[in-house]
């Protein structure tokens, strides 16, 4: 009986032993969530406040990538110049085109233009119809004194003519 | 019972942030997008980048973007606050987002795919909170998927009636047939309806499902099948049961056990050690090899082999001994944090490059090559120690992300002056510090929930090398005093 009594004792420590460490487990999960709520929202304040400082909303001009489906061009690079000066490129990967058909947009270049005329040139490097290496390029004229400037970088596909279309425009 | 669930919550947590998203151009219906900069947290969330999409939606909504502060925009934060372990901010989020979902069957989706995202994370309680909003039967195999993810949720919290009542009328596809019944099987025998439950387990074993999960799931019915007969003293039928199962297999060593058990039922002992002795020769870190070791030279001692049993029986106790002083020695290396840290850098080597800390690590296929992970395998595939591993993860990360925060701001505060800067410096460096002392928390509770899985086995291997010794002691005992024969008494 005496032996039974012990190993009842030995058997309830060892639950004990892991009733504890579940519970500690749960507590550390619960405090993790709220720092990791703090860091993400100092994380997003950060953001913000770099934002604001390094692209000031009169100056900022932020442009961004789109496609149709990709029915009539791979999409391979883009250059941008601002004003006759290179400000971005990228070669894209399979992934990022994807994402691209998929309906995402691209923040590919944020930066600061001051006020009055300016022009953006893009030029788009890919493989166009029947397979062929294709560039071509669109342009667009923006006044940057009403604020914020958002550019978007479209690569359409252009049913009518069986061709891709390139298209630069300021969204409202 | 699992079926690649890992696999499943990442879908139909796509499935659920996808849908949310809206702006698929492949999917039927969906939104045009309305706001670039939310493109732009759907071109780094459709490249599973989602601790960077999570961060620039929060941005989005906090410069007042409006489809990142839409219904959509607040479905998409709340899967990914989801998949980086935020499993409060985005319970709260699903349910504020899903109030303003008008279509009913996308809002019962929803909360199914929330469900089983939560399930994968341990976080169960949750899972079937989540399930109870869902208010009308959902299309086809949905509703065959919500009906099998809350039956596995009821077993898991005791509550067997219900589970069994929830898979009564199960209707799935015939892939899932067999684990519906294994389900039921499980509900209705835990709950003591032990006919009826028999009854659904002899299902599993007549399907003619070849893969492998399939087979292992069929090895798991007939073991369950034939403790079930044992209990009920069934010999026969027990054994019936556990011969099905295969002899290299995850359920092989509980059915070798049982099915000696069965045979020493029906009082043939020396067709018991055939069984019980293969056993016997297996990894001593097995609970089903303890106990064999016990049992042979019990099934020996039956036989009338008494010398044979007591060897037996002192076979067993050195065995015991030295699985505890293997254990001992493992308990002073479960102790150092490098325990945790090895897992950690186990599991970014893993399956593709991708390190994003907010998508789910799978559980670790190759354990770190030392004996003290191979004693705790169990424990670290478990979901809470997973999840445990998950949360270590992102906690390293973070604390990497701020330092380079700190970085970038002491820049800014020269290129870019702003009152501000100093602020911000002094939360990034309290947040650093807090995020440490987490990460040490975190790891300090992984390694005791490691000990506290060492001690209870320790405790377990004591108390059977007290059985083995008392059984030695009994049997020596008898010989010493049995009448010598031929001599008068």
């Amino acid at each position: 009986m005496t032996r039974v009594l012990a190993l009842v004792v030995c058997a309830l420590a060892g639950s004990m032993a892991a009733a504890e460490a579940a519970e500690d487990a749960r507590l550390v999960d619960d405090d993790s969530q709220n720092l990791k709520r703090e860091i993400l929202e100092l994380d997003r304040d950060l953001r913000v406040l770099e934002d604001q400082t390094l692209y000031p909303a009169p100056t900022r001009v932020a442009v961004f990538v789109a496609m149709d489906i990709g029915a009539f061009f791979k999409l391979q690079s883009l250059r941008i110049q601002l004003d006759g000066r290179e400000v971005a490129q990228h070669t894209y990967t399979d992934a990022e085109t994807a994402a691209l058909i998929r309906g995402a947009t691209q923040q590919l270049y944020v930066g600061n233009a001051a006020g009055g005329a300016h022009q953006l040139l893009a030029v788009f490097t890919g493989i166009g119809p029947h397979g062929r290496p294709y560039r071509r390029a669109a342009s667009l004229d923006f006044d940057q004194s009403a604020g914020p400037r958002n550019i978007e970088l479209r690569v359409g596909d252009g049913e009518n003519r069986q061709q891709p279309e390139f298209t630069a425009r300021v969204w409202p | 019972m699992t079926r690649t669930r890992a696999t499943l919550a990442a879908a139909g947590l796509l499935l659920l942030c996808t849908a949310a998203a809206g702006a698929d151009k492949q999917a039927e219906g969906a939104k045009p997008l309305r706001d670039l900069y939310y493109g732009d947290v759907l071109y780094h969330y459709y490249q599973d980048q989602d601790f960077d999409a999570l961060t620039r939606l929060m941005t989005a909504r906090a410069q007042n973007h409006p489809q990142a502060n839409d219904a959509e925009g607040e479905l998409l934060l709340a899967g990914l606050l989801l998949s980086f372990g935020q499993t409060r901010d985005a319970i709260a989020g699903f349910e504020h987002g899903l109030q303003t979902e008008t279509r009913p069957d996308k809002r019962n989706q929803a909360w199914l795919s929330l469900a089983r995202a939560l399930h994968q994370r341990d976080a169960n309680p949750e899972a079937l909170a989540a399930l109870k909003h869902i208010d009308a039967p959902l299309e086809d195999d949905l509703e065959a998927d919500r009906q099998m993810l809350t039956a596995e949720l009821l077993i898991g919290a005791g509550r067997y009636d219900e589970a069994a009542s929830t898979l009564q009328n199960w209707k799935g596809s015939r892939d899932w047939m067999s684990y519906a019944r294994y389900n039921l099987g499980v509900a209705l025998l835990r709950a003591g309806r032990t006919a009826e439950g028999e009854k659904q387990l002899e299902q599993v074993d007549h399907s003619d499902l070849q893969a492998e999960e399939q087979q292992a799931l069929r090895d798991r019915a007939n073991t369950a099948l034939g403790y079930s007969y044992l209990q009920a003293r069934q010999w026969d039928a027990a054994r019936t049961a556990l011969r099905r199962v295969r002899l290299a297999g995850p359920s092989s060593n509980q059915a070798l056990l049982g099915l000696g058990w069965a045979e020493s039922g029906l009082e043939h002992d020396r067709d018991a050690l055939v069984p019980w002795m293969e056993l016997a020769s297996r990894d001593t870190g097995d609970l089903a090899v303890q106990e064999a070791l016990l049992a042979v030279p019990y099934a020996m001692a039956r036989a009338h082999a008494p010398t044979a049993a007591a060897d037996q029986y002192l076979v067993a106790v050195n065995r015991y001994e030295q699985q505890v002083q293997q254990l001992a020695g493992l308990g002073a290396a479960v102790a150092k944090p490098a325990f945790v840290d090895r897992l950690l850098a186990a599991s970014e080597q893993q399956g593709d490059a991708k390190t994003d800390p907010g998508k789910p690590i799978a559980p670790l296929d190759h354990l770190p090559d030392a004996p003290e992970y191979r004693a705790l395998a169990k424990l670290i595939a478990s979901d809470g120690f997973q999840a445990g591993l998950h949360n270590a993860r992102r906690l390293a990360f973070l604390k990497q992300h701020l330092a380079g925060w700190s970085q970038r701001v002491a820049v800014l505060k020269t290129s870019a002056p702003s009152a501000n800067w100093s602020a911000q410096s002094a939360r990034i460096a309290q947040l650093s510090d807090a995020c440490e002392r987490m990460l040490a928390r975190q790891r300090s509770a992984l390694q005791d929930q490691a000990a506290a899985e060492l001690q209870r086995t320790g405790q377990r291997l004591r108390e059977y090398q007290t059985e083995a010794r008392f059984g030695q002691a009994r049997l020596l005992d008898r010989s010493a005093t049995a009448p010598a024969a031929g001599k008068r008494p």
